[in-house]
């Protein structure tokens, strides 16, 4: 095809994308019967959300980027732009293996769901896999799974510790077979950097969700590499995301300062969450296990924490001394952890 | 001829250093300029602060020198700003923040403009507009806090006058401005050493990055030196009012930029290519190809045929589940007996290890058997819920089914090299004629694993296995195993840890009372 008719197509398909982006909304509007405040009023207020500071773990010499919990509710995996992994005992406060990385901004690591292996990875743009055992030196162990053709911001292990999903700086998402390292599948659909992903709760489900500089929320199937669903509404880069533990909806937090709601079988954003006080972006979101609470990491040190269902806020969380990089709510739900550019991190409950 | 040469040097150097934004957004500041999107926000906020009529009340340095009463502090008694030229007419004269405002007057702004209720977040964005360097203490130079009391704050320049840029000074607003680089840094720190020492004092931390930012700038430092001069001379030429505030200006910009050691500078940004930074706009995305939008098109036809549910049913579905769930979520709920992460009691974490070896050694607990009729995959998430389902249907003789679906499960789970092996495998055992364990599905389903198996992969028995997750499994024994005496049993004997006192005393509403207060409307 010369290069005139491709430019010809292309005008086309933007013209189809764009009056079949019309006809969807209409489409979506037609079922957007009831607002989620009107709903709200008939919901009880929350009022005792006491979460308090309960652990401060120190170690990192500069920003901690990326946390994940271990599967036995008390550990977590930490990385940070001096280039370390740290392995907490969070229960104790004690640090069990610090790991030097080859390259400085780790932005992403993760837990195995076995919880005897993490990945992380970064500025590299590499995914590398460490397994932890007491007997040896871990880095001793390790080994360089994939390869993106940018930095690596996400990864979580796909309830298996022989594959690892990630997303990338390069816009693209990828499912690698850890112990060859051959590429399962690609996710094409961004357009810009995928800043977050995260797992459908349902292991029958083999679909995730992956937020994006493009602003887009985007849902896939792990199986085909076809992305299902998508949704628009933020103004800028979509800095988190996370499904709901009923599995129907996906909560996101993005640098235009809110966090949404966006229902899968409504196929429509139905909640927004903002305050005029709250200016900076958001960074990290995760929901407690009732999916009632939404809590939230910001640029401005603050943890704020939502009520999903009535779109109020119902507690903010001070304490870190920098932005809020990133933040878990443990498997059990018994706590949260916080980790910040100011190099610490809090378990807070 | 050295005259000549200083002031062309200058220029050069001027060309140099001059942040083009200003010039290049026309003078207006409507242009977003590539600003990190929370710097739009909080130049828009900074801006309507410093807004005559509606802004936060300002006070003159002579009120400031002769230590004003604070009842009068409280009054809004506004000057006109003559700090920055905000309507933009150049040549106009002006006089640079001259100004002051109050810790409790800012506060009390942001409280009634952002509709806040706690001072404490309003303090805190206060300080976090001063981190920064929107504004600036006053009468400290080192840090950068806001105080809600009668100490007064200074607006940081804003932008590039014409009477600024006549006289060579920067603008300070962070997204105004690209990051400063080294040699800017320089002239600054060259500038105080050929000042009055008792003022212009460096401190040891700029005494270090003078020497070594002499040696990384040797080839330049014959202009930096001249520019440094150049810039003393200016000086002397102003006010001392005005050289004064420009100082504190100055110094309070680099004090954001190059922040003592320990403190963390709130203007660092990750290292990575597309993503925001001051005064730099953001590189376009990448360019889409045919064959993005190709794949977009196809998506959004396929969106239009999607059946979508009515968005009071999705929010209703929500509510529900929060119905079902808020007594196994710990944040409303305490966990019983006690939250490990308050108590420092484990027992919590015991009676939930995920493997419970039942009826020998531990009993789960009656809130995580109850748990298991909550659904399938409850159930089935639950190794110790499993364990038991597994039993039920192995006395049932028909455990085929669980055991089918768990090995199609780890295939999915798979290393890629144990996939063919593990195809036939799961092949052998359960699906081929005469199979020791065979399963039991339609013709149909048994034709797509024909078809399948003609090029093994993870994916292979996907479609038997949902045959008999949803029909055989979900349908079938599921239910039969909640009806069960065995599950009955299980659910009977299971334990009910005593809630422990405990001594937070905060939580002890929650904990004499854990249902009270989420279950009035349920």
């Amino acid at each position: 095809m010369d290069s005139a008719t491709e430019s010809e197509h292309i005008e086309k398909l933007i013209k189809e994308a764009e009056s079949l982006k019309i006809k969807l909304e209409d489409e979506r509007q037609k079922l957007n019967d009831i607002t989620l405040a009107s709903v709200a009023d008939r919901l009880e207020t929350i009022t005792c959300i006491n979460v308090k500071p309960r652990r401060v773990l120190k170690g990192h010499q500069a920003k901690v980027l990326c946390s994940d919990w271990s599967p036995d509710k008390r550990h977590i995996v930490s990385s940070s732009q001096d280039g370390k992994m740290i392995i907490w005992d969070a229960f104790t406060t004690n640090k069990e293996h610090a790991l030097t990385m080859p390259t400085i901004w780790v932005m992403a690591c993760a837990y195995a769901p076995s919880g005897t292996l993490v990945a992380c990875g970064g500025l590299d743009n590499k995914v590398t896999v460490y397994p932890l055992s007491q007997e040896d030196d871990v880095s001793t162990r390790k080994k360089t799974v994939a390869t993106h053709t940018s930095y690596m911001s996400c990864c979580v292990f796909p309830n298996s510790d022989q594959q690892i999903l990630t997303g990338s700086g390069d816009s693209t998402c990828a499912l690698w077979d850890v112990e060859s390292g051959q590429l399962l599948q690609s996710f094409l659909g961004h357009s810009s950097d995928v800043m977050s992903i995260d797992l459908a709760p349902s292991e029958t489900g083999n679909t995730f969700v992956s937020g994006s500089c493009d602003k887009m929320v985007l849902i896939w199937d792990m199986r085909t590499g076809q992305c299902v669903q998508s949704f628009e509404g933020h103004q800028s880069d979509v800095n988190s995301v996370k499904f709901h533990p009923g599995g129907d909806a996906v909560a996101t937090g993005s640098d235009d300062a809110t966090c949404r709601l966006f229902d899968l079988r409504a196929d429509r954003e139905i909640a927004v969450y903002a305050k005029e006080s709250i200016i900076f972006g958001a960074n990290a979101v995760d929901l407690s296990v009732s999916g009632r609470l939404l809590f939230a990491g910001y640029n401005d040190y603050t943890v704020n924490i939502w009520d999903t269902l009535k779109c109020q806020r119902v507690a903010f969380l001070y304490g870190h001394e920098n932005r809020v990089s990133c933040l878990r709510v443990s498997p059990d739900g018994t706590a949260l952890s916080t980790g910040s550019w100011d190099s610490t991190l809090r378990v807070w409950a | 001829m050295v005259r000549t040469e200083n002031y062309r040097l200058t220029q050069l150097l001027l060309e140099f250093l001059e942040a083009p934004a200003y010039w290049a957004c026309g003078g207006d500041w409507s242009d977003g300029m590539g600003l990190e999107p929370h710097g739009v926000r909080m130049e828009g906020l900074v801006r309507e602060m410093q807004d005559p009529e509606n802004g936060v009340p300002v006070r003159s340095q002579k009120q400031f020198l002769t230590s004003i009463p604070s009842a009068f502090m409280g009054e809004c008694h506004r000057y006109l700003r003559c700090g920055v030229n905000v309507s933009g007419h150049h040549g106009q004269d002006t006089t640079v923040g001259c100004l002051h405002v109050a810790g409790y007057d800012l506060i009390e702004w942001l409280m009634e403009r952002l509709s806040i209720e706690e001072s404490v977040e309003a303090v805190h964005i206060a300080n976090q507009l001063c981190q920064y360097g929107y504004f600036f203490p006053v009468n400290d130079s080192k840090t950068l806090t806001v105080r809600d009391d009668s100490s007064l704050y200074r607006f940081q320049v804003p932008y590039l006058s014409y009477y600024m840029f006549q006289n060579r000074t920067p603008c300070y607003w962070p997204w105004q401005h690209r990051i400063p680089d080294n040699v800017e840094y320089a002239i600054y720190l060259a500038k105080r050493t050929l000042r009055n020492k008792q003022r212009h004092a460096l401190e040891e931390y700029e005494i270090e990055a003078l020497q070594s930012l002499r040696r990384n700038l040797q080839n330049k430092w014959d202009i930096i030196q001249l520019q440094a001069e150049e810039q003393v001379r200016l000086a002397k030429e102003r006010k001392k009012g005005d050289k004064i505030v420009s100082d504190s200006q100055e110094r309070a910009f680099w004090r954001v930029y190059r922040p003592p050691p320990g403190c963390l500078s709130s203007l660092e940004v990750a290292p990575v290519p597309t993503r925001f930074r001051p005064g730099l706009s953001r590189p376009p995305s990448r360019k889409r190809t045919l064959t993005d939008l190709q794949r977009e098109v196809a998506l959004l036809r396929n969106s239009l045929t999607r059946t979508r549910i009515k968005v009071s049913s999705a929010i209703e579905n929500l509510k529900s589940y929060f119905d079902t769930y808020v007594e196994y979520d710990p944040m409303f709920v305490q966990p019983q007996p006690s939250n490990p992460w308050v108590t420092e009691d484990q027992t919590f974490w015991q009676l939930n290890s995920p493997l419970l070896v039942f009826q020998t050694v531990e009993v789960p607990t009656e809130k995580r058997v109850k748990r298991w009729a909550l659904s399938m995959e409850e159930l089935m998430s639950d190794p110790t819920g499993l364990q038991e389902f597994t039993n039920y249907l192995r006395k049932e003789y028909s455990h085929e089914n669980i055991r089918f679906w768990l090995a199609v499960k780890d295939l999915r789970h798979s290393f890629q090299a144990q996939i063919p092996d593990k195809v036939n495998e799961i092949f052998k055992e359960f699906l081929a004629p005469g199979a020791p364990c065979e399963i039991n599905i339609d013709g149909k389903t048994m034709e797509k694993v024909h078809q399948e198996m003609k090029n093994p992969n993870r994916f292979t028995f996907d479609c038997a296995a949902e045959h008999v997750y949803t029909l055989l499994l979900k349908k079938d024994c599921y239910p039969r195993f909640i009806r069960s005496d065995q599950y009955r049993n299980i659910l009977a004997a299971g334990v009910q840890p005593l809630q422990k006192k405990w001594y937070d005393s905060t939580n002890f509403i929650l904990y004499l009372f854990p249902y009270h207060f989420f279950f009035l409307n349920v």
